[in-house]
């Protein structure tokens, strides 16, 4: 056992510190660390950046552009992304669909789809869930049926991420009706312009546009743009899902906020935070500082660790965890800033923040509220209990 | 003792909870018809002279309701400073006013950089027959509708509080609406103002006392939300079907909303403790009113946030009525002082 960095690692870190600080667009940087959606544009120059240096998409496989590091190394690179306010860039491109067509997708569809992602060019939604499938995944109504060259589809999706920012979508559909439900699926990709796809957006709770229902009605792809075999879509959904089997944990973005609270604690003190309470608080953020530490542990081992039912069930805890500190962390700053954060703000409003509010203050709630959405997608805190369970103890 | 409400009490809660279902709780010439604008003001001035447990019971049906008006903002903090702190016929005249709906007033007491900090820095300066008002208030609640604020300002020493009309110039304001949706403002002030607009030179305590009516107000009306929040998530698990079954079959989710219930009942004593503090001395007053505050606020995300949660994606919509509970606790909870102020008011009493 080895458990400290090397100097090898340490170099590197440096090297993605001193990458960030002459690429990353301020204004970015800014909008980022409001907790802010973002939107293809602002984030085309820095995705931009990343492609000429080639670490568009470290999961992938080297021959297809990936970047080769090792597990440490991915996770330097996301730890010093997430402290300097890197954006998420196309999370669905190119951590999940790129894989799964690397792994899984034709020589045509691999040679159409994967440099135009690492490029930025493409944009994909992920469209699995439906009104009635949503933890129960394999219920989904959706059905593709064959016409000739064709799949036609038909049926509702929902919560589609960025559907109406995407170019195409990877549509999760049932081509045989017959055999038992996670048997009958494949994974089919869908371009958002094509006849008979709606998108209609649903406003959440933070305020912000992210998710959408996207309906497709009578909608023709050709036959080619089914990812592998027929009805494989299920080991394709269940590979994609598990992927980025560390995302969940935002131990990048947890680093974040416990690295900036401090300050924010400081800024309260000069804006009438009494002592007392501002004690509690640096309390309050050792506390998470501590959870978010052993959290980038926990992410370290499931990187290095050995596939197995272990890893699984580790995988799962650190999605739990991950969102418990996330909401945590939010609370806190929202405690820190006090009435100040009452406010609704949106950058696009055109209008200040209240006189009162300082910058630090505008995204507060939103994010918070937001970070109740992290118990919920990528398999809620249920559905990983039940997965802990059954991988180690049933 | 007696939990029991009696035939009055219900009889508000039952027609309170009626209307707020039909007509929405958005409109307070409704309220002012109903009644409900009287319920703080004494009966020598044409209000009902309610209690406390009357303003908590119909503040629990308006947090339930999501109302978005400013009941505990006009009728309840602004009606008891101007019953504490108006004298003679004035008071009669500005509370009539006030119960018919006629006349909104709201308090201005924040200023920017100082929290809860109750002494003001905005100051009051003699001018001519008047005085000089300068300063900032902040996050006043109703403030871009009220009619007249009632603004605290350091004179000779003193907490002094005045009348002023929102309208009158010198008096700069700038609407916004907070994370609930509810309406607000900011005030810069440099106003003149005559000198019968001086209502107390010394209305801390009055200031004090008619918020801590407010405080409780507030929490009944976040328990109000609670309580629906967990009624809908437990009708909602038992209509949506997952894996073949009814959610409400899994006893994981039947034990995450009995763990909810568990945390709200617990604010229901809370908030039934500090009622009766009202009849007695002031400390242990403040005292009730900041226990039931920290309990209820630092309960109220946690269990709105899990009723989010228990719904699934659905909860997290603007269109589905669950997480307004959410946002609506994470205002409330920072408007007449934190969960930590109050549990330092409460160490310090
Ligand atoms: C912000 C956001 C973005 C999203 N983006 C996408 C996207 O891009 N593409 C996509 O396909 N989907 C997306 N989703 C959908 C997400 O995957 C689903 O919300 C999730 O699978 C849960 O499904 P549901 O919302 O239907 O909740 P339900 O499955 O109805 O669950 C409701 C509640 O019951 C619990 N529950 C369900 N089953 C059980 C059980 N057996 N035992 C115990 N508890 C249970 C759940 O944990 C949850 O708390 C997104 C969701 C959100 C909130």
């Amino acid at each position: 056992m080895n458990l400290a960095f090397t100097a090898e690692d340490e170099a590197f870190r440096q090297e993605v510190r001193g990458f960030i600080a002459a690429n990353l667009p301020p204004a970015l940087a800014r909008r980022e660390a409001m907790g802010f959606h973002n939107d293809r544009a602002t984030v085309t120059s820095w995705q931009t950046a990343l492609h000429r240096r080639g670490w568009t998409a470290p999961g992938w496989p080297v021959e297809f552009g990936g970047t080769g590091w090792s597990p440490v190394q991915r996770y330097i690179f996301d730890r010093e992304c997430g402290l300097a306010n890197v954006p998420e860039i196309c999370l669905i491109a190119l951590s999940m669909v790129g894989p799964v067509l690397c792994r899984f997708g034709s020589p045509e569809l691999r040679e159409r789809f994967l440099e135009p992602i690492l490029r930025g060019d493409y944009w994909f939604c992920q469209g699995f869930s439906e009104p009635e499938a949503g933890s129960d995944l394999a219920s989904l109504r959706t059905r593709a049926v064959r016409d000739g060259g064709d799949w036609i589809i038909n049926g509702q999706k929902i919560w589609t991420t960025d559907a109406h920012m995407a170019d195409y979508m990877v549509c999760l559909a049932r081509t045989d009706p017959e055999v038992k439900p996670q048997a009958g699926l494949s994974m089919i990709i869908v371009p958002m312009d094509a006849a008979g796809v709606t998108v209609r957006a649903i406003e959440t709770l933070d305020g912000d546009h992210h998710v959408n229902e996207v309906f497709l009605d009578n909608v023709r792809v050709p036959a080619g743009n089914l990812i592998g075999e027929p009805n494989s879509g299920w080991t394709q959904a269940k590979f994609l899902l598990e992927h980025e089997r560390t995302h969940n944990a935002y131990a990048g973005m947890l680093c974040r906020y416990v690295a900036r609270i401090p300050a924010l604690i400081e800024v309260g003190r000069a804006n009438g935070l009494p002592e007392t309470q501002a004690t509690e608080y640096r309390r309050r953020h050792a506390r998470l500082a501590i959870d978010v530490e052993a959290l980038e542990w926990s992410v370290l081992r499931v990187l290095a660790g050995q596939p197995g039912p272990a890893l699984g069930a580790a995988a799962s805890a650190l999605a739990v965890r991950g969102a418990q500190c996330l909401l945590r962390a939010a609370d806190l700053e929202m405690a820190i800033l006090g009435p100040q954060v009452a406010p609704a703000f949106r950058p696009e409003d055109g209008v200040p923040l209240p006189a009162f509010a300082p910058p630090a203050a505008a995204g507060r709630t939103t994010q918070y509220l937001y970070w109740w959405a992290a118990t919920i997608f990528g398999g809620s805190d249920e559905v990983q209990r039940t997965i802990i369970w059954n991988t180690l103890y049933r | 003792m007696d939990f029991t409400l009696n035939s009055e009490q219900t009889m508000l809660r039952d027609s309170a909870r009626r209307y707020l279902a039909q007509a929405g709780g958005a409109s307070w010439q409704g309220y002012a018809e109903l009644g409900w604008l009287g319920i703080a003001a004494p009966e020598d001035a044409g209000g009902l002279g309610g209690g406390m447990a009357d303003l908590a019971i119909l503040a629990e049906e308006l947090g339930r309701a999501l109302a978005p008006e400013p009941f505990v903002d006009g009728a309840v903090l602004a009606t008891r400073l101007v019953d504490r702190l108006v004298v003679g016929h004035r008071r009669e005249a500005l509370l009539g006013e006030m119960i018919a709906g006629t006349r909104r007033l709201t308090a201005a007491l924040y200023e920017p950089g100082r929290r809860y900090e109750l002494a003001p820095q905005t100051t009051a300066v003699r001018d001519g027959g008047g005085y000089r008002l300068s300063g900032t208030k902040v996050l006043v609640m109703d403030g871009a509708a009220a009619d007249d604020l009632l603004v605290t300002a350091a004179l000779d020493g003193g907490v002094a509080l005045f009348l002023v009309g929102r309208e009158q110039a010198g008096v700069d304001g700038r609407a916004y609406r907070t994370v609930d949706r509810r309406d607000c403002a900011d005030f810069r002030l440099d106003v003149t103002v005559e000198a019968d607009r001086l209502l107390s030179g010394d209305a801390l305590d009055a200031v004090e006392d008619a918020l801590d009516e407010a405080r409780l107000c507030l929490c009944a009306d976040m328990l109000g939300g609670m309580d629906s929040a967990i009624e809908m998530t437990a009708e909602y698990l038992k209509t949506r079907t997952q894996f073949g079954q009814k959610l409400a079959s899994f006893q994981a989710l039947q034990h995450s909303v009995a763990d909810l219930f568990i945390d709200a009942d617990s604010v229901r004593s809370s908030l039934l403790r500090a009622i009766p503090a009202f009849g007695g001395e002031r400390a242990a007053r403040r005292k009730a009113v900041s226990a039931c505050w920290v309990n209820t606020f630092e309960t109220a995300k946690r269990v709105t946030g899990m009723a989010v949660h228990l719904h699934g994606a659905i909860g997290f919509t603007t269109e589905y009525r669950v997480g307004h509970y959410l946002r609506r606790a994470i205002v409330s909870e920072r408007l007449f002082g934190d969960v930590e102020f109050h549990l330092a008011r409460y160490m310090a009493g």
